[in-house]
């Protein structure tokens, strides 16, 4: 088989027509990565809609509640989230640098 | 001498110090990919502090305890940028990756490409060129005032301007980019001892160092500044939301941190980026806060109104000591420098690769010969940039800072669902990219300056909202290229 013709398959593989590819091609298509992507769009609401929640007050009577949650809660939690994904499931884990 | 000679000469010698460190580039500036890129030799320690210090600049510095100060902890811009995280492997890591694979120095270079289209580049080019100078701007003026201010007139406010953008200039021409991050190591050092070190000093010797002493004191001060509801709309989620996503989208799309993107080593890099970037991020934030509270102990309605940017120096010299003065001077720079030469790096490769060098000298075939006109480019890119920020600042012109947060990082976030879609999304064509970003544009221009914030949100959400809902309908109905296909997901197929 000639390389052109093998390039003619290759190309005809590449789908973007079907619906799953037509309108949700952006959606990742291993698991971890779409438990992922709803993670962060449920940690993302939860932020938004806690972070006006906090106590109005100072934390230890001088540290504002709304930083002390963002150092010590939004910031830790985003982190695990992140260093689990990328370090466990990441798919370019398995390829090799260029 | 003269305290402000003093402060006058200390800070030539930082400069000096800084042009410096960053002549150990100079190895790496010959080439494009040596003097645009580093080499594309950063580890975790210079990419995680090159890209923080980037995102917090010299206003922010300032700027936050101000704010602060006048209106409370809450109305603060910048929380999404803990994102920062995700935006290193999700966007960071694919276009570095195709930077090597494909040659891509910058993001118009990765879009235009994708997309088929000169033009659009060339749309992008243009536009991070122009949200660039009132960005660059804001950092001269925030220098110029600080130096003029902590050395009581010594310096004057343009005398400040020009030997901060003629340091800039010495230490981008000498080092590159590599030059640049190893810079920012050492202002990264500074930006977290000196103000450590100063909060200790005015702690102790205004609140015998008690830190609920100073908390009661500016309750005192300002009992209502736990009070999110005197805040309005600001504190209420759908704008806490729309300050995060514009924060967020700035970082992900802002050619000074994107561009950064590109000179990272290893995956590794990109993976430790997801942890050390939002934890260095946040310990950065944690003395401006604290400067913040300081002020309002100590100046909540003592100083006037047009002088409350001023209030970090001006705490310094009431309350400290000369060698804090100066250190926290050399902090504002540091902030100022490392957001500008992000800024300067970005805008010279735009302006010598996707500029003069696309459409400017076609005619030379050799390619080492074309590397090196590159970099030339590049030189001149830097201080053609700079005598035009040098010019504006000079003029001090009020409306810029307003200009440069209210357009212009919104502004830069109108590629991102073309940067975003057109990695992930195989179905992304030139027409939609096209339509996304030029209906996301105007949409921002008449939620900010005609229609404003209809229905109370954020411009930032109308016009991201929109370009990515036009970028994906224009994108159904159209459809890529068969080369394109081939070129970028022919190995998935």
């Amino acid at each position: 088989m000639s390389n052109m013709e093998k390039k003619i398959i290759d190309k005809k593989k590449i789908d973007i027509d079907s619906p799953r590819e037509r309108f949700f091609g952006w959606f990742p298509k291993e698991k971890e990565a779409q438990i992922m992507f709803f993670a962060m769009f449920i940690y993302f609401a939860v932020c938004t809609f806690t972070w006006t929640a906090w106590p109005q007050k100072m934390v230890f009577g001088w540290w504002p509640f709304p930083f002390f949650a963002y150092c010590f809660v939004y910031i830790p939690v985003l982190v695990l989230m992140l260093t689990v994904y990328y370090y466990k499931f990441w798919p370019e884990l398995k390829k090799k640098d260029k | 001498m003269d305290r402000g000679l003093m402060i006058f000469f200390s800070v030539i010698l930082y400069g000096v110090i800084c042009v410096l460190i960053a002549s150990r580039g100079k190895s790496l500036s010959s080439t494009s990919e040596g003097y645009f890129l580093g080499g594309r030799s950063f580890g975790i320690i210079i990419t995680v502090t090159t890209v923080v210090m980037g995102i917090y600049s010299g206003l922010t510095f300032y700027g936050f305890p101000s704010t602060i100060m006048r209106n409370g902890p809450y109305p603060l811009a910048a929380t999404g940028f803990g994102f920062i995280g995700l935006a290193y492997p999700l966007i960071g890591h694919k276009l570095w990756k195709m930077s090597i694979g494909k040659g891509y120095i910058t993001t118009a270079d990765f879009l235009s490409d994708r997309f088929e289209s000169n033009g659009y580049g060339l749309l992008v080019s243009i536009l991070q060129i122009v949200f660039i100078v009132p960005y660059m701007t804001v950092q001269l003026v925030a220098v110029g005032n600080g130096l003029s201010y902590s050395s009581g007139g010594a310096v004057g406010y343009s005398v400040s301007v020009l030997i901060f953008a003629a340091f800039l200039v010495a230490y981008l021409l000498i080092g590159g980019a590599k030059g640049t991050g190893m810079m920012d190591v050492f202002n990264a050092a500074l930006a977290i001892f000196v103000p450590a070190i100063a909060i200790y000093i005015i702690v102790g010797k205004n609140f015998g160092g008690s830190f609920s002493v100073l908390g009661q004191k500016a309750f005192e001060n300002f009992p209502t500044m736990m009070d999110s509801e005197s805040f309005g709309s600001a504190w209420k989620p759908v704008n806490v939301l729309a300050q995060a996503i514009s924060g967020m989208m700035a970082l992900f799309a802002s050619p000074h941190i994107v561009s950064k993107m590109f000179m990272a080593k290893d995956t590794k890099t990109f993976q430790q980026m997801t942890w050390v970037g939002p934890l260095f991020y946040t310990i950065l934030t944690v003395p401006i806060v604290l400067m913040g509270i300081i002020a309002v102990a100590l100046y909540k309605d003592v100083i006037p109104a047009a002088q409350a940017d001023l209030v970090v120096p001006i705490m310094m010299l009431d309350h400290t000591n000369f060698f804090i003065v100066v250190g926290m001077l050399m902090v504002l720079f540091a902030y100022a420098m490392s957001t500008a030469n992000g800024f300067a790096m970005a805008a010279a490769t735009i302006f010598s690769r996707d500029l003069v060098g696309k459409y400017g000298f076609k005619n030379i075939k050799d390619p080492v010969e074309k590397d090196k006109i590159s970099v030339k480019l590049g030189k001149i890119g830097v201080v053609v940039l700079m005598a035009i920020t040098v010019l504006v600042s000079l003029t001090r012109p009020a409306a810029i800072v307003e200009y440069a947060y209210k357009f212009a990082t919104p502004g830069f976030a109108q590629i991102l669902p073309q940067l975003l879609l057109g990695m992930y999304w195989k179905r992304t064509s030139k027409q939609g990219a096209i339509a996304g970003t030029s209906i996301g544009l105007i949409v921002l221009l008449v939620t900010l300056f005609i229609v404003k914030s209809p229905l109370g949100i954020h411009p930032v959400i109308w016009s991201l909202g929109i370009n990515f809902a036009v970028t994906y309908v224009v994108s159904l109905v159209t459809r890529p290229s068969d080369s394109v296909l081939e070129r970028f997901y022919g190995e998935e197929a």
